[in-house]
């Protein structure tokens, strides 16, 4: 009797011990690491919320901005449209064509096939570099995450890849004299949508035996223009959206270069004795 | 064998401080004490685990706002932009090459034929220079040309009487422009 209630009192505590310190490992601890993890994700998606706030505040006051620029919003639009609407570029160039006197003999219009500007969809830069690393970057800076990767933003709207430019070939045939050819330079460069030049031939004209101009007076030019256009996108890239989110704003630097190209005034070519002449007579 | 224990000697008093009844309400303090323990960590646990799904939830909220129609304006304006830099950065100003390029012939030769390629960025030039120095001169004179980095002679015939009804010396130089040769 003596020894079943020694052994009784001699166990209970260091049973109670040994539960406590089962219990401890099995479930405290578990529990407490799941606990610390959770709590470090929760401050983790905090910080993460906090500064998505912030950034939909600036973007908010980036919209307020945006809402009140009309005249660039336009002109940026008219530079570089969403639709391809050749249509209204060639009868800008036929305007711009008559004003400067030259003799537009020939148009033709297509898709470029090739083109080696990395903004120009299907451009052989573009093909080699798919997905650049800066959009994976900006992409992880704006999930919050570092394994983001190509994933879409919000799940609903994925993010685009990269944003590119679409071009149109335009070739022309003009002739007409050296002031009338330069004022026609002058005005394609200035069109309200951007072309580029890509490549010129020049040939001074042939002297007909009735003609009264001397050779080198008619100059005939056949120029490949390149057109672009930019399809309205649904969804900015990754790399657009961290950029305005984080604070950058708009690249006015580009609204003010338009504004240099569209509206530079006109200084009509100097004819004179050294050197800045006909070139072709 | 007899064994002799003194529960009463006043040394086993001293030793056996835990009473029965003390050994079980410690024991289960303490045991109430670790379940008590472990109620609170999961307390917490469930509590951060609903905060961090409600901060989930927002995220994809706020990500919805930002990738959704309210901004898709703001963000195709700004592509715009960030792709008219690079159009512009291509602009050529044909007008001011061709102002800049006439200092550079001389008056003695005109030019027949004139052909650029963006591509190769080489300007081909045919013309017809009076005589063999005065094309020399002009050889010369168009390696002082800012836009050339390098001039290439192709050929050089005298001829009495060109297609266009001139004679002089024909030639055909190829000029390898640098890439601000069309910037204004």
């Amino acid at each position: 009797m003596i020894n079943k209630v020694v052994g009784f009192k001699v166990l209970i505590f260091p049973l109670a011990a040994v539960i406590v310190v089962m219990m401890s490992v099995l479930y405290i601890k578990p529990a407490y690491d799941e606990m610390q993890s959770l709590k470090q994700a929760k401050a983790e998606k905090q910080l993460q919320l906090d500064g998505l706030q912030k950034q939909n505040q600036k973007l908010a006051e980036l919209k307020k901005k945006w809402d009140s620029m009309d005249n660039d919003r336009s002109l940026t639009l008219t530079a570089l449209p969403a639709g391809s609407d050749i249509e209204n570029y060639i009868s800008e160039l036929y305007g711009r064509a008559s004003r400067s006197g030259v003799l537009l003999s020939n148009i033709t219009s297509g898709e470029k096939n090739s083109a080696t500007d990395s903004f120009v969809c299907g451009s052989i830069v573009n093909s080699v570099v798919s997905a650049p690393a800066a959009e994976t970057a900006a992409a992880s800076e704006i999930s919050g995450t570092s394994k983001a990767g190509n994933a879409p933003i919000a799940g609903k709207a994925p993010a685009v890849a990269q944003s590119c430019v679409n071009a149109i070939s335009v070739k022309l045939t003009v002739s007409g004299n050296w002031d009338q050819i330069v004022n026609f330079f002058k005005y394609l460069e200035d069109t309200n949508r951007i072309a580029n030049i890509t490549s010129v031939d020049m040939k001074s004209g042939q002297q007909s035996k009735s003609d009264q101009q001397s050779p080198g007076d008619l100059i005939s030019v056949s120029a490949d223009l390149s057109v672009f256009y930019k399809e309205k996108s649904e969804a900015g890239s990754a790399s657009t959206v961290s950029g305005l989110a984080s604070g950058n704003g708009f690249e006015e630097s580009v609204i003010k270069k338009l504004n240099e190209v569209v509206f530079t005034p006109y200084v009509a070519p100097v004819v004179s004795g050294s050197g800045e002449r006909n070139i072709f007579k | 064998m007899v064994t002799n224990i003194n529960l009463a000697a006043p040394e086993n008093e001293k030793k056996t401080m835990l009473t029965g009844k003390a050994a079980l309400v410690l024991s289960i303090l303490l045991v109430l004490l670790t379940l008590f323990v472990f109620g609170a960590v999961s307390y917490f646990k469930n509590s951060y685990s609903v905060q961090a799904a409600q901060a989930e939830s927002d995220i994809n909220k706020e990500k919805a706002i930002m990738s959704g129609k309210t901004y898709s304006e703001l963000f195709d304006f700004q592509e715009r932009l960030t792709l008219l830099d690079g159009v512009l950065g291509n602009h050529s100003y044909w007008d001011s090459f061709l102002k800049n390029f006439s200092q550079y012939i001389i008056p003695d030769v005109h030019l027949t034929g004139l052909t650029f390629n963006d591509k190769d960025k080489t300007l081909n030039i045919k013309g017809i220079a009076s005589n063999f120095e005065v094309l020399s001169r002009e050889i010369i004179l168009l390696k002082s040309y800012p836009g050339a980095d390098s001039i290439e002679f192709k050929n050089a015939s005298e001829s009495t009487q060109s297609g266009d009804g001139q004679s002089g010396v024909s030639f055909e130089l190829n000029i390898k422009t640098n890439p601000s040769v069309l910037k204004k």
